[in-house]
C-alpha cells in the first residue's frame, strides 16, 4: 500500500512538471555576480554583444561571456540606459540625460558627460527619469515621472502624484545636439519607453489616480495623454489655474486615448518599458509586436496594435504568467525592462524596490528563450466594421465546428477621474451573431450584436484547437476599440 | 484508478484559495501593499504611507461599526485617523473585493514582538562585505571608501537636487552641487548611508556618515572677464566630470568658458589639519580671471594670484591653470 502511495505521488510530481514546462517558451534563471544588490532599471546589448546594465542603485555593469565588470557607478538612480547609434553608452539619471564615455578603453568609463539637464528635479521619492530609446535621427527619448509628495522624513505623504515643476509627467525628446525638447504630457509614471519597427514611440503608464488601469500610449508631439497636472505646463493651459480643476469634458475631449488598456489585476499592476520584437522571427511569430512586463505581477504580456483611421489601438494578451508556464523556476515579479540578446533570448531585469517595493518584487536577471516551436496564440486581431477578425498562429482543426459558444464575449471601460484606478464600468456580455473561419483556417471574422468606441472588448475562448488538436497557449485577449472602422 | 489519479492531480494543480490566502493576494494585485505594510514594520524606517493593517485589525476588532468603518474608508477614502496622510478613495475594488479585504484585516492583529515579519516583506539584510567588482565597500545601504575615491551622486543634505557626494581615501569627504558648480562642503569620517535613497520607496537623501569640517561660501567663485561685475552671478552650465586618477574632474563653462575643476582633500598628517585645494583650468582664457574668497575668515594660500580690491585675481600667465588652497585647522 505504501509503495502504491508512493508511485502516486511521484506520478503526480512528474505529472505537474510536465505540465509546468512550456515546450514553446522557457524560463531560466541569469546569474548574476554574488553579493550585488541587482535592480536592474536598464539594459541594453552593445554590437559586439556586450550587455550594458544600470541599476537602480547607480551602478552600470557589463557582462560578456559570463564576465561581469562594473563599467561605470555613482549614478543618481538611472531608470534607463541605451547603446546609441554609434555605440555611445547613454543613461537617464534623476538629475540628468547622461553619455558615459570610456575614453582609455579599458572597459569602465572615465567622462560622465552631461548631455541635457533641461528639466527641473527636487527630492522627492518619485521623481524618475524613465528611458531611454534613440531613434535613428539620434535623438533620445524618455518619459519624467510625476512628483511624489514626500514628508520631512523621505515617507511618502500622498499616493497621488504631481508635476509642479517642468516638465514632470511628460514625454521628452533629447536632440543630437543636447537639447531638450518637452513632447507629450499627461504620463503618471510611464516607466520605461519603447520603440516599434516604424519608429513610433509608446510607453505604459502605471495605474493610480486618472489612470483607471495601466495602458500603452501612443507618444505624439503635443499629445495630453490624461493627467491633468502635467497641463501646468502645457501653452494651452498656461493660464487656467489648477489643472485637475478643469471640467471634465474639457480634459476628455483634450485626452487621447491609449493604444492598449492594460487590465489592472489580471495582466497588470506596474508595467514596465515596452519592447518591440525585433528578432525576425527567431522569438516566435510574433514580429514588430511589443512585449511588457510588470514589476508587481510575474506576467509577460503581448500587445499587437493595428491602425485603424490612422490611430494605433489593439489587444494585448497574457504571454507567460510566473508560476503557470516555463520549465525551472518559473517567471517572477519585478520585471521593469526587457531587450532582446544578440541570441534572440528576451533577457528580463528585475527590479526590487524603489515605488515598487510592495511585496519586494525582486532583483536580478531571467531569460526566455523560445524553442523554435510555434505556439498556438491568437497572433493579433484586426478590427472589422461589424465585428473581429483573429488571426492566429497556425490553422485551425480544419473538421471542427466553429459556433459563437466557443467566443465568450464582454466589453466595458474603465472610468476617467481623479480616484485612484477603476473598477471595470459597464460590463457586459456581447452577443457573437456570426463566426467564419477563413479558407487558410488561420483566421476566424466574428460577427457582434454592437460595437462602442471607447470600450475595450475582453475574448476568452473556448476549445478551439489547432490541426493536431492542442489548444490555444493563451485562450484570453483584450482589444481596446478607440476608433471605429469606417 | 486513473479517474483517481487524474482527480489528485487537478486537485494539487489547482489549489482552492482559502478566504485568507484570497485576501492576501487582494493586498498585492488591488495595490494595498503600495501604501500598507500587514504587520508593524521591523525597521521604523521602513514605515509606509498608511497604517500596518494589523493596527488596524486590533483597533477595530471589538468595534460593532469596525466593519463599516473600514469599508467606508476603502470606498470614500480615510484620512486623520493614523497621521497627516490621506487615503484616496479605492474606487477600483468591487464591492466583494473590497468586503472581503475589510474583513481580512479584521482578522489581523498587530504583533507585540518586532520581526514578527510582514508578509510582504521577507527582506534579508545584507550582509557585510567587499566585493571584488567593487571598489566601494557596501556594508547593507552604508557605502565606505575602499581601495579608491567614490563618486556618488545622491540627493544630499544642504545642496540643490543635483548633488554629488565624493568620498576620499583617509576618510575625508565632499559635496559638490552640479546646479550651482561649486563645493558645498567637506565632512570627516565615515561617507554615506543610502539606506532612504536606495531602500523602502527610496528617492531621498543620503546620511552623511561624520561631521562636517568646512562650509564653502554660498556664492560661485570665480569670475571671467573685468571684475566690475563681481556682484554679478556668472551663467553656470554643469557639463559633467571625468575620472583622472580616481576623482573627479567637474566640467562646467562659466559665461560660455570651459572650466575643469579639481579639488583635492588631505589630511596632514602633523598637526591634523585638512588642506582643501582647488584646481582650475580655463583653456584657452584671454580674459582677466578672480576668484571671489569667503565673507569671513579664511586664510587662503596660492602663488598663482595675488589680492586686489578684495579679489584673488589670477596671474595673466597662470589663467590657463591656476590652483589656490585654504588650510583648515584641527
Amino acid at each position: 500500500m505504501k509503495r502504491i502511495t508512493i508511485h502516486i505521488l511521484s506520478f503526480v510530481l512528474l505529472a505537474a512538471a510536465l505540465l509546468r514546462a512550456d515546450e514553446h517558451y522557457r524560463v531560466e534563471q541569469v546569474e548574476v555576480p554574488q553579493g550585488i544588490v541587482m535592480e536592474v532599471s536598464g539594459m541594453d546589448y552593445a554590437d559586439d554583444g556586450v550587455l550594458y546594465l544600470a541599476t537602480r542603485r547607480g551602478d552600470v555593469w557589463t557582462q560578456k561571456d559570463g564576465q561581469w565588470r562594473r563599467f561605470a557607478q555613482g549614478l543618481h538612480e538611472p531608470m534607463g540606459l541605451v547603446i546609441g547609434n554609434k555605440g555611445e553608452v547613454f543613461v537617464s539619471q534623476r538629475p540628468e540625460i547622461t553619455q558615459l564615455i570610456d575614453e582609455d578603453e579599458d572597459g569602465v568609463a572615465d567622462l560622465y558627460q552631461t548631455i541635457t539637464d533641461g528639466f527641473s528635479m527636487i527630492a522627492s521619492f518619485h521623481q524618475y527619469t524613465y528611458g531611454l530609446v534613440q531613434d535613428a535621427k539620434g535623438n533620445l527619448w524618455g518619459t519624467l515621472s510625476g512628483t511624489g509628495k514626500t514628508g520631512p522624513d523621505g515617507r511618502p505623504a500622498s499616493a497621488k502624484a504631481f508635476a509642479l515643476e517642468p516638465y514632470r509627467m511628460w514625454s521628452f525628446k533629447v536632440s543630437p545636439e543636447g537639447e531638450f525638447v518637452p513632447w507629450s504630457s499627461g504620463l503618471r509614471s510611464a516607466n520605461g519607453i519603447g520603440m516599434n519597427l516604424e519608429g513610433d514611440l509608446f510607453a505604459a503608464d502605471n495605474q493610480g489616480e486618472w489612470v483607471g488601469t495601466s495602458m500603452l500610449h501612443h507618444l505624439e508631439q503635443g499629445d495630453f495623454h490624461g493627467h491633468p497636472e502635467a497641463l501646468r505646463w502645457d501653452e494651452r493651459f498656461k493660464d487656467k489655474g489648477d489643472p485637475a480643476k478643469l471640467p471634465i469634458e474639457q480634459l476628455e475631449k483634450t485626452r487621447k486615448m491609449p493604444a492598449v488598456f492594460l487590465p489592472h489585476g489580471e495582466l497588470s499592476n506596474s508595467p514596465g518599458a515596452p519592447i518591440c520584437d525585433t528578432t525576425a522571427g527567431k522569438f516566435g511569430p510574433f514580429e514588430g509586436q511589443f512585449f511588457i512586463g510588470d514589476v508587481v505581477h510575474a506576467n509577460l504580456m503581448r500587445v499587437a496594435l493595428e491602425k485603424v483611421n490612422g490611430q494605433y489601438q489593439g489587444a494585448c494578451f497574457p504571454f507567460i504568467k510566473g508560476g503557470s508556464k516555463g520549465a525551472g523556476e518559473g517567471l517572477k515579479a519585478g520585471i521593469c525592462r526587457l531587450v532582446f540578446a544578440p541570441d534572440n533570448s528576451l533577457l528580463i531585469g528585475r527590479v526590487g524596490e524603489g515605488n515598487w517595493n510592495r511585496g519586494l518584487p525582486g532583483t536580478g536577471l531571467q531569460r526566455v528563450v523560445y524553442s523554435g516551436e510555434v505556439p498556438f496564440e491568437i497572433h493579433h486581431i484586426e478590427l472589422q466594421k461589424n465585428g473581429f477578425k483573429l488571426h492566429f498562429t497556425k490553422a485551425l482543426d480544419a473538421d471542427q465546428m466553429l459556433s459563437s459558444d466557443q467566443v465568450a464575449l464582454s466589453s466595458y471601460h474603465y472610468a476617467y477621474h481623479a480616484a485612484y484606478g477603476s473598477p471595470k464600468m459597464e460590463l457586459k456580455t456581447i452577443a457573437v451573431s456570426g463566426v467564419e473561419r477563413s479558407a487558410d483556417g488561420k483566421s476566424v471574422t466574428l460577427d457582434v450584436a454592437e460595437l462602442v468606441a471607447g470600450k475595450i472588448y475582453q475574448f476568452s475562448l473556448k476549445s478551439i484547437t489547432d490541426s493536431s488538436g492542442k489548444a490555444l497557449r493563451n485562450a484570453s485577449a483584450y482589444y481596446t476599440l478607440n476608433e471605429l472602422k469606417e | 484508478m486513473r479517474p483517481a489519479i487524474f482527480i489528485l492531480l487537478f486537485s494539487l494543480l489547482q489549489p482552492v484559495l482559502g478566504e485568507t490566502q484570497r485576501a492576501e493576494q487582494l493586498y498585492t494585485s488591488q495595490g494595498c501593499a503600495a501604501c500598507h505594510q500587514i504587520n508593524q514594520p521591523v525597521d521604523p524606517n521602513k514605515v509606509m504611507v498608511g497604517p500596518p493593517l494589523a493596527a488596524v485589525g486590533s483597533k477595530y476588532a471589538n468595534d460593532p461599526k469596525g466593519l463599516e468603518t473600514i469599508l467606508t474608508s476603502l470606498r470614500q477614502g480615510g484620512g486623520g485617523k493614523w497621521g497627516k496622510n490621506e487615503m484616496p478613495p479605492q474606487s477600483h475594488l468591487t464591492k466583494e473585493n473590497a468586503e472581503q479585504l475589510a474583513e481580512w484585516i479584521l482578522t489581523l492583529r498587530k504583533q507585540e514582538q518586532p520581526g514578527g515579519g510582514a508578509k510582504a516583506g521577507g527582506h534579508k539584510p545584507e550582509p557585510a562585505f567587499h566585493n571584488p567588482l567593487l571598489s566601494e565597500k557596501r556594508v547593507g545601504t552604508v557605502v565606505e571608501v575602499g581601495d579608491t575615491p567614490v563618486v556618488c551622486r545622491v540627493y544630499l543634505p544642504g545642496a540643490s537636487s543635483r548633488a554629488i557626494a565624493v568620498g576620499l581615501l583617509g576618510g575625508i569627504s565632499y559635496a559638490f552641487d552640479a546646479t550651482e558648480c561649486r563645493l558645498l562642503y567637506v565632512w570627516s569620517g565615515g561617507f554615506l548611508d543610502m539606506e532612504k535613497a536606495w531602500t523602502g520607496h527610496g528617492g531621498w537623501y543620503a546620511k552623511l556618515l561624520g561631521t562636517k569640517i568646512y562650509q564653502a561660501p554660498s556664492h560661485f567663485p570665480l569670475r571671467i572677464g573685468k571684475p566690475n561685475g563681481m556682484s554679478e552671478k556668472p551663467e553656470l552650465v554643469f557639463k559633467g566630470y571625468r575620472m583622472v586618477e580616481g576623482q573627479p574632474e567637474f566640467l562646467y563653462q562659466v559665461d560660455g568658458q570651459d572650466v575643469a575643476h579639481r579639488i583635492v582633500c588631505q589630511a596632514k598628517l602633523q598637526g591634523g589639519s585638512v588642506s582643501i585645494t582647488h584646481h582650475f583650468s580655463l583653456p584657452g582664457v584671454t580674459d582677466e580671471v578672480s576668484f571671489l574668497p569667503a565673507k569671513q575668515h579664511v586664510h587662503y594660500h596660492t602663488e598663482d594670484a595675488t589680492w586686489s580690491s578684495g579679489v584673488l585675481l589670477v596671474h595673466p600667465d597662470k589663467r590657463a591653470d591656476f590652483s589656490i588652497s585654504i588650510n583648515l585647522k584641527p
